[in-house]
């Protein structure tokens, strides 16, 4: 299969079998999405060096988007990309009070497939709380221990609950005998996960 | 409304199962039964009286359990929505004082929340390597050689063991006599070793395996693969080389563990495989050849004595099956699961941490005196 022939439908589609697919397409419009929006923070606060770390938090809500199964690419993925990352922007702007840079709007060229981009998407990242809270903390140090200790739970906890494979594919992947082994292990190892945090809480 | 009654059915199996009921009996209820758990906690009469009407064999004896399928139902619902795959039925049941479901969902969302962060930054780690991971493709061509290569060594490695089983039955008679005298002992009876009734083995009787029919398959399988085998392989084969097997022994040791009450070898679920390849009479057979003038700098031995010392004292662990690559000198071995510091092996009188891993590890040993403490005391309780 060569790669680079493939089209963005297809990508994506890749992208939910093996995320390896996902460095891909990050490496592949990484240079357009950051062309895209060094136009955008023109006389802002937001410095260079942190757009890299909002192309990344843009490849994890492609990533998240793709595996949670209700993704779909109605423009090319280059767009997508831009239109997330002007999304990304735009709330990095809210957070340091600034307005955008209505100027440079104005001078992206819409004919051009790398500039395009769908005010409508307006895609972010699932907010995950008050990680800083003792409980959590805890549950991410029990985490943590489990994935040194070696053993398939953290990869089958990680497996069903961030990158949402299902019960079936879970038991081919382990080539446990059947769906109901599988969720039985996942319990297993959800218990084990609790009293470890339970032991970090407590010591 | 449909997955809920699935996550019904899931529970329920084994439990009609034991009633002697299928699930895909159509006298069961399945909507009753579903109402029934969704208001089991404020009014469990609806779902006692359908499985009454069911005519169980021992309808009690599943309403014992109802308690645990309730909650594990519950469980399935809070995942459910955790996930985002929410229903009308979930959410009528959100709300409600001393909520099991409304506390379910709250600790499973903070484990995704734990998870989704971890995962991300492992993501954002390694979104470069992905992308030359998801790049990376094998020419045909460089495929084909290194398949051609191994299929090479591994025929080679065959030679050489049958070498070595051909020296241990020294015939001493012409091979022909052998042969007619097979032949014979095959006539009168079948069997796949044949004794031979000479006085002299009579005496001191032998075993003579019929290897010499494998180098008449190999020797097709030679012609099959061509003679540009044996051009491209300009050195040849030399018979007085007898490259020594690598010695693959296994044994299947318990895992003392903690089950709760302490540790203890559980020796009827929790085992691990160890798996011996002691590669030591190799690695001397290939230095023999290196010793000689002619072979001193050939880079096709040079190359496996390199490989193989690499993985001289090295392990592959995958949770069931522990490989060590270490001279097999019938050592003592202990295998510990140590909490949550993971698994510990004990080979005569050493500790080694392991880890899960498929690519080779060095054993190495731990130092940690308060560990090796521990570990020891759990070694004298269970022994």
């Amino acid at each position: 299969m060569n790669i680079t022939t493939l089209s963005d439908q297809e990508l994506v589609e890749l992208v939910k079998e093996d995320q390896d697919y996902l460095g891909y397409i990050y490496k592949t419009h990484k240079e357009y999405c950051i062309l895209f929006m060094r136009r955008l923070i023109v006389g802002s606060k937001i410095k260079e060096e942190e757009l890299g770390d909002i192309y990344q938090d843009v490849m994890l809500i492609l990533y998240e988007k793709i595996v949670k199964g209700d993704f779909i690419l109605t423009c090319s993925l280059q767009t997508y990309l831009n239109s997330v990352c002007r999304y990304q922007v735009l709330n990095k702007f809210k957070a340091v009070g600034k307005q955008l840079n209505f100027e440079a709007y104005e001078s992206f060229d819409v004919d051009s497939i790398n500039e395009q981009y769908d005010p409508q998407i307006q895609d972010d990242l699932e907010d995950l709380g008050n990680d800083k809270e003792a409980q959590f903390t805890a549950l991410e140090a029990a985490l943590q221990k489990l994935k040194n200790s070696g053993g398939k739970c953290y990869e089958l906890l990680t497996l069903f609950w961030y990158h949402r494979k299902s019960m079936a594919e879970l038991t081919d992947h382990f080539g446990y005998t059947n769906p109901s082994n599988t969720k039985n292990q996942k319990a297993k190892c959800q218990k084990r996960l609790e009293k470890l945090a339970f032991n970090e809480m407590n010591t | 409304m449909t997955s809920i009654i699935l996550h019904i059915k899931n529970r329920l199996e084994p439990v009609f199962q034991e009633q002697g009921l299928l699930i895909s009996d159509k006298s069961i209820e399945w909507e009753a039964i579903y109402k029934g758990f969704l208001m089991y906690i404020s009014d469990p009469k609806p779902l006692y009286q359908e499985l009454y009407r069911m005519k169980l064999k021992n309808p009690e004896h599943v309403i014992s359990q109802l308690d645990n399928l309730y909650d594990a139902f519950m469980t399935d619902l809070a995942e459910d929505f955790v996930l985002g795959k929410n229903n009308k039925s979930i959410i009528g049941l959100l709300g409600k004082e001393d909520s099991i479901l409304d506390n379910k969902i709250i600790a499973l969302q903070q484990l995704k929340a734990v998870i989704t962060k971890t995962e991300r930054q492992r993501i954002i780690q390694d979104l470069d390597e992905m992308g030359q991971r998801a790049a990376f493709v094998i020419a045909e061509s460089t495929l084909e050689t290194a398949l051609k290569k191994k299929a090479r060594t591994d025929l080679k490695e065959q030679f050489s063991a049958w070498d070595a089983e051909l020296k241990e039955v020294k015939v001493e008679e012409p091979m022909h006599e052998l042969e007619s005298k097979i032949y014979q002992k095959k006539m009168l009876g079948s069997s796949k070793t044949l004794e031979l009734d000479t006085e002299e083995n009579s005496r001191n009787s032998r075993v003579i395996s019929l290897s010499w029919i494998k180098y008449a398959v190999a020797a097709s399988v030679l012609i099959m693969a061509g003679i540009f085998y044996f051009k491209s392989f300009d050195r040849t084969d030399n018979i007085d080389h007898v490259l020594a097997n690598v010695e693959t022994t296994t044994q299947t040791v318990s895992i003392i563990e903690n089950q709760g009450m302490g540790y203890i070898s559980n020796e009827k679920d929790q085992q691990v495989e160890l798996i011996f390849n002691d590669y030591t009479k190799r690695i001397v057979s290939i230095k023999d050849i290196l010793n000689e003038d002619t072979y001193e700098n050939d880079s096709f031995y040079k190359n496996e004595l390199d490989s193989l010392k690499l993985l001289e004292n090295t392990y592959v662990f995958d949770e069931n099956q522990l490989t060590l690559n270490l001279e097999n000198t019938n050592q003592k071995f202990h295998f510990i699961h140590f909490n949550d510091a993971g698994f510990y092996l004990k080979i005569d009188d050493s500790f080694y941490h392991v880890i899960n891993t498929n690519s080779p590890v060095k054993l190495v040993v731990e130092n940690d005196d308060t560990i090796v403490e521990q570990l020891e005391k759990i070694i004298f309780e269970n022994d």
